[in-house]
């Protein structure tokens, strides 16, 4: 398995890299100055040294000369001072030269020994005075002869010295800068080269991001990469192909619940042929032609009879039920239901007489609905039958109708006993689920849940419907409907 | 590729660290030696002090030439180096511009006071220096002219006068008839050395033997100059037109004596001998403007001189006789182009 190496250990190791190879490459030129300082530093040191040491051979050639002479301890102790400094600047000479020019400045050491050696023999009384002073001046001399010589010597040596310093200078600047040249280079090759490993997978990164975007999710590889963009491409597929699993269960369930709605439309629909067809068949119980001719009958006998009021009663009646026998085919308007539930109203303030009051607030601005047929008389006769009902006198019934935000406002409300919480929630949960309220629709009549389950199908989403009762304090049946439907 | 350039970067970093770390010797390339600069030895520490307890890297030799400079003693020169390298000993050439016997003195006691080990020189070179040189345990070889009362010297390397003059006559004998006088001019290089009265003076005498008659009309000096030596030859021409052997006597003396010859016109005339085989003296022969000149190993001079003393210090070798031919020989056309190689043949000194 390959090891992937994270960017910012590639970082890190780049610039570990650059700044050792600058220190490195700083140090050099630290270094490279340094021995050219020293090389000067020598050239001063040495031709001073050398410069004294024949100052220093002349002084102790005097002093010698002076000791001779004088006989004077003290002399002699400076001419051995000045030797010794002269030896010493030999020394140091010699120290900071090559084998060679060190031997050669030995051999100034050796001519030291040589005039010291004048003063042995004279000391050991070999020799006169005069004799000796001679022999040291002409050592003197042949050692101040010598000057021209090891000043050239040096010189050319040092010349030599600083001639190889500046060639090697000049070489160490022309590494230095090829070197720097090449760290350039590697440095700009090594920015171009990580760029592209780091831009080249971040660029196929969006070019996949672009294809998710556009549904595709075949992802391409991004290739060799850092660990980090390793794993954000790893993370970026798995992201994509969890996506692509999730909109499969999405599309999945929108299928289904698209095959449930079809399924839940069929099954109203299937309800509405079956309600139209309880209703038919329910209108066909009753035997029109020869209810209507009787009844007509009947009102004519009763108005020759002089009987008007039930002449008036047996037409009101036979107007009622050619409404409800005529309005079989389910639509109607709402004028017609207005004026049916009048019929229905007028017959039942004759059955109840003083003890029952109907109250029908209709402004004549009420445009007039297309709306099923047969929806006002059940709600009213429910008044009338179960809250009305037990109520000895002044018992109200209203019809209100009113035009507020765009719908019909139908409300029927009557200030009989009302129902409890209990039996309300019950009622509205058969609404709901489209069951009859008290389980039994043949006591019922048509009925409250028959009446929503018509509007319901006609309006559909549009319908809006509520109860709203309290014990002992009556009941609100309130019905909105939407203006499309005018006749 | 990130490999690669890190090796790159790698050995950039190599690179420079070698290439500025080297070349720390470049400076030891400076030569200070003044004299033999060529020698090669480092290990002398210039403390040699004499002779004796020494080992043979701490040797040093000093050659002090009369002339610093003349080509002839510049092939001396380069025997002696030759021998130095080989030996691995310190060697120094020293010497004089022009001729001066003052000089060479101190030259030779500014190299006892150095504590050379031995020292080469000719015979121009005051006896005095190279006694006290002898007295502080220094060896001297003398080459070319011996000092003969030097006493303590180990070998003199040098011409057989005696053998030149012989050599010379043979070779003037083969142009001049018998019947013919020879009226010679000398000219050397200078008077006040032993050597140069001893060359005229061989010369003098064998030439005497001639059966035509030998008259010597005239000794001039070059002084190791050939403008000098030129004029001498013409004031010699012009005062003696009856002259009919030049006799050269000295290294530049035989071109100047051509010069003079051919300014007058007389160069036919004449039969021109010379000594020293310069390299203007080897094309004058050539040109058969000289008949001959008279040459000894210069080379050897300096090669088989420092060889000698070497083998003496190190091994206690000594020459069975003092006074040694450097091998005289006469150049002539018939062997110019030859004769170098005879001279450069060694000979070593007999075992102790």
């Amino acid at each position: 398995m390959k090891v992937r190496t994270s960017i910012r250990t590639q970082i890190y190791a780049v610039l570990a890299l650059t700044t050792a190879f600058c220190v490195i490459v700083a140090l050099l030129s630290g270094i490279s100055t340094q021995e050219a300082i020293q090389g000067t530093r020598i050239f001063f040191d040495c031709n001073s040294a050398l410069s004294d040491f024949y100052v220093a051979v002349e002084e102790m050639d005097s002093a010698a000369r002076d000791w001779l002479y004088s006989d004077s301890d003290e002399e002699y102790e400076r001419y051995r001072l000045l030797s010794g400094q002269a030896r010493e600047d030999l020394e140091l000479i010699r120290g900071n030269v090559d084998r060679q020019l060190a031997w050669r400045f030995g051999l100034l050491a050796n001519m030291l020994d040589y005039y010291q050696k004048s003063i042995d023999v004279y000391l050991e009384g070999k020799t006169a005075v005069y004799a000796t002073y001679n022999d040291l001046s002409y050592r003197c001399l042949l050692i101040r002869n010598t000057s021209t010589e090891y000043y050239t010597a040096l010189a050319e040596y040092l010349q030599a010295n600083a001639d190889a310093i500046q060639s090697r200078w000049q070489q160490k600047q022309a590494v230095q800068l090829i070197a720097l040249a090449l760290l350039v280079v590697a440095g700009l090759a090594i920015a171009s080269t990580y760029g592209r490993s780091i831009l080249r997978p971040i660029h196929t990164l969006m070019e996949n991001a672009r294809r998710i975007q556009n549904g595709d999710f075949h992802l391409e590889p991004i290739g060799e990469a850092s660990a980090e963009l390793a794993v954000m491409a790893d993370t970026f597929a798995e992201m994509a192909s969890q996506v692509e699993q999730n909109m499969g269960v999405l599309k999945q369930n929108a299928q289904l619940e698209q095959r449930l709605l079809r399924q839940e439309s069929e099954r109203l629909a299937m309800q509405n042929l079956v309600t139209r067809a309880e209703l038919r068949s329910l209108q066909a119980q009753i035997n029109p032609h020869f209810l209507f001719n009787t009844l007509s009958m009947i009102s004519k006998s009763a108005y020759l009879n002089h009987d008007a009021t039930t002449s008036e009663l047996i037409d009101r009646l036979a107007e009622f039920l050619r409404y409800a026998l005529d309005k079989s085919s389910t639509t109607s308007t709402l004028r017609e239901e207005i004026n049916s539930i009048q019929n229905y109203l007028f017959i039942q303030k004759k059955r109840f007489g003083g003890r029952l009051d109907f109250v029908v607030d209709v402004p004549e601005e009420i445009p007039n609905l297309r709306m099923p047929a047969i929806v006002l008389q059940p709600l009213v006769e429910n008044a009338i039958k179960h809250g009305i009902g037990p109520l000895t006198d002044a018992a109200v019934i209203s019809l209100k109708i009113r035009l507020r935000e765009g719908r019909v406002r139908i409300q029927i409300e009557d200030n009989g006993i009302g129902m409890s919480a209990d039996r309300l929630e019950e009622l509205q949960s058969c609404l709901k689920l489209g069951l009859d309220s008290s389980g039994d629709s043949q006591n019922a009549g048509i009925g409250l849940t028959n009446v929503y389950r018509r509007l319901k199908i006609y309006f559909g989403g549009d319908l809006q419907f509520t109860i709203e009762s309290e014990e002992h304090c009556g009941t609100l049946i309130t019905i909105g409907l939407p203006l499309e439907e005018e006749a | 590729m990130k490999k690669f350039l890190a090796v790159i970067l790698a050995l950039s970093m190599v690179f420079a660290m070698v290439a500025c770390g080297s070349g720390n010797n470049a400076g030891d390339a400076g030569n200070g030696n003044t004299g033999n600069g060529d020698t090669g030895n480092a290990g002398n520490t210039g403390d040699t002090g004499g002779t004796g307890d020494v080992s043979t890297e701490d040797l040093h030799f000093v050659f002090v030439s009369p002339l610093l400079s003349h080509p002839i003693w510049l092939i001396a020169k380069d025997g002696f180096e030759a021998a130095c390298d080989e030996l691995g000993i310190q060697g120094d050439w020293v010497g004089p511009q022009g001729i001066s016997a003052e000089e060479m003195a101190q030259l030779v006691d500014t190299a006892v006071a150095q504590g050379a080990d031995a020292i080469i020189t000719q015979g121009i070179c005051p006896a005095t220096p190279l006694e006290n040189a002898i007295n502080e345990g220094v060896k001297v070889l003398l080459v070319d002219s011996d000092l003969t009362d030097l006493e303590g010297r180990l070998a003199f390397l040098g011409k057989d006068l005696e053998k030149q003059a012989q050599l010379m006559y043979e070779e003037v004998a083969k142009v001049i008839p018998e019947d013919q006088k020879i009226v010679m001019s000398i000219q050397c290089a200078d008077l006040n050395s032993q050597f140069y009265v001893d060359q005229n003076a061989a010369v003098e005498e064998v030439f005497s033997q001639h059966p035509g008659g030998f008259e010597l009309v005239n000794t001039t000096l070059s002084k190791s100059d050939k403008a000098t030596g030129t004029n001498e030859w013409l004031n010699t021409f012009n005062t003696y037109p009856e002259v009919n052997v030049c006799m050269n006597l000295a290294a530049e003396a035989a071109s100047a004596c051509v010069t003079a010859a051919d300014e007058l016109g007389i160069t036919d005339d004449l039969v021109i001998v010379g000594v020293d085989d310069t390299e203007e003296n080897l094309d004058l022969l050539r040109e058969g403007k000289i008949l001959c000149t008279s040459v000894v190993s210069f080379w050897n001079y300096g090669y088989q001189a420092a060889y000698w003393l070497y083998q003496n210090i190190t091994e206690g070798r000594v020459p069975e006789q003092v006074v040694n031919d450097g091998g005289t020989m006469m150049v002539t056309t018939e062997n110019v182009d030859e004769y170098n190689d005879l001279l450069k043949v060694k000979v070593d000194l007999p075992a102790a």
